[in-house]
């Protein structure tokens, strides 16, 4: 019961070291790969993720930057396009205000003008109602010239009278 | 009972299978040819479990084999520590050849580990594992320091344990199997039919597991001792 035999140790050690070399290479060392490579590829993935992280927090800074400018870009064409508007707009209400000016000056004159010829004509109208009505009350013509120089200085006495 | 005496001692033996005729004739016992069934059963299981690993959606076989190379692993990691990775294929050879050879009794072959001569080539392997990786990791005059520590009182002692230590490997494994085994014989005797087969899951299933992981616990705890890094 308790004889060693040398030769059954001895296969027992060769037997164990030859079923350690296959499994160590069927068995622990195939599953071993397969649970690094996964870790690789498991690493792999987070680094990529990460790396993919970082780079969409450079574009969006970046474009962050770009919609800034662009924001600064539009409020300075806005101001500028204000600007020139107000310009603009202060060079046309003064040259409206200038035509209005110079047109209500022509109408002036002309009203002025007007006002002349009429007075002037009503005066004439006048006069040679007065002469007619004086030639009425004479009973005699009043065509001579000197009657309506007469008439005339009389009429210029009246208006400045009135 | 003559009958049954004669039976037993006959069963406890450690038959000759047959002898191979070179340098005088080399003895090969029943339990080597046990031994290199199991050997051809763990080769076989192996080829056919780990063919198309894959690194992405694997199946069930594979997860359930993953799983259990990462128990090992991470098992010897703790006990060993930074210089696990060598050691781990081979505790689990270790393991799976102990557990085998113990639980083929279910089968019907006589286990290979109730032959002493197999258990003492077992403890050989450990002994030369533990000791060798002592002096691998630490060189030759640290490999010494350690048989010194933790106090160089046990130094003694720990001389002693160089041959105790693979004796008492042995013999533990050794005698349970063989009691268990002696218990499945008698009770094979006394009543042939469906009663053993209750017994059997204890004596050859359990008690077999059990002495596995005790031989590989130990194993591995020794060789941790000797090269571990005290924290």
């Amino acid at each position: 019961m308790l004889e060693f035999h040398l030769s059954t140790i001895i296969f027992t050690i060769i037997n164990l070291l030859v079923l350690y070399a296959v499994l160590r290479k069927v068995l622990f060392g195939k599953v071993n790969a397969v649970l690094e490579q996964r870790a690789q590829l498991v690493q792999q993935e987070i680094d990529a993720a990460q790396a993919d992280n970082r780079q969409a927090q450079e574009l969006k800074e970046q474009y962050e930057g770009k919609l800034q400018d662009a924001h600064q870009e539009a409020a300075k064409i806005v101001s500028d396009a204000q600007i020139r508007a107000q310009r603009v707009y202060e060079g046309k209400v003064a040259e409206a205000q200038s035509e209005a000016q110079r047109l209500r000056g022509e109408a002036q004159v002309q009203i002025a003008t007007e006002r002349e010829a009429m007075l002037r004509s009503a005066r004439q109208e006048v006069a040679s109602l007065a002469l007619l009505a004086a030639s009425k009350v004479a009973g005699r013509s009043m065509e001579a010239d000197d009657d309506k120089a007469f008439v005339d200085e009389f009429l210029a006495e009246v208006g400045e009278q009135a | 009972m003559e009958a049954f005496k004669e039976m037993l001692l006959e069963e406890l033996g450690t038959p000759t299978a047959f002898t191979i005729p070179l340098l005088g004739g080399v003895d090969v016992s029943q339990s080597v040819v046990v031994s290199w069934i199991v050997m051809a059963v763990l080769i076989l299981a192996s080829v056919c479990l780990t063919r198309n690993l894959k690194v992405e959606n694997p199946g069930k076989v594979q997860v359930g084999l993953e799983s259990t190379v990462e128990f090992l692993n991470g098992f010897v990691k703790t006990n060993i520590g930074e210089h696990w990775r060598p050691f781990a294929p081979w505790l689990g050879t270790v393991a799976l050849y102990i557990g085998f050879a113990n639980i083929i009794g279910i089968f019907g072959f006589a286990p290979p580990t109730k032959d002493v001569s197999v258990t003492a080539g077992l403890a050989i392997l450990s002994m030369l594992l533990i000791y060798g990786s002592q002096f691998r990791y630490n060189g030759l005059v640290g490999g010494l320091k350690r048989f010194a520590e933790p106090m160089p009182l046990l130094l003694p002692i720990n001389l002693m344990e160089v041959a105790i230590r693979p004796l008492a490997l042995c013999m533990r494994l050794f005698g349970n199997v063989l009691g268990a085994f002696i218990i499945m014989e008698m009770l094979k005797f006394v009543a042939p039919i469906l009663f053993p087969a209750v017994f059997s899951i204890y004596f050859d299933l359990f008690d077999g597991l059990i002495q596995t992981v005790v031989f590989v616990f130990l194993t591995t705890q020794f060789v941790g001792e000797g090269i571990k890094e005290e924290e």
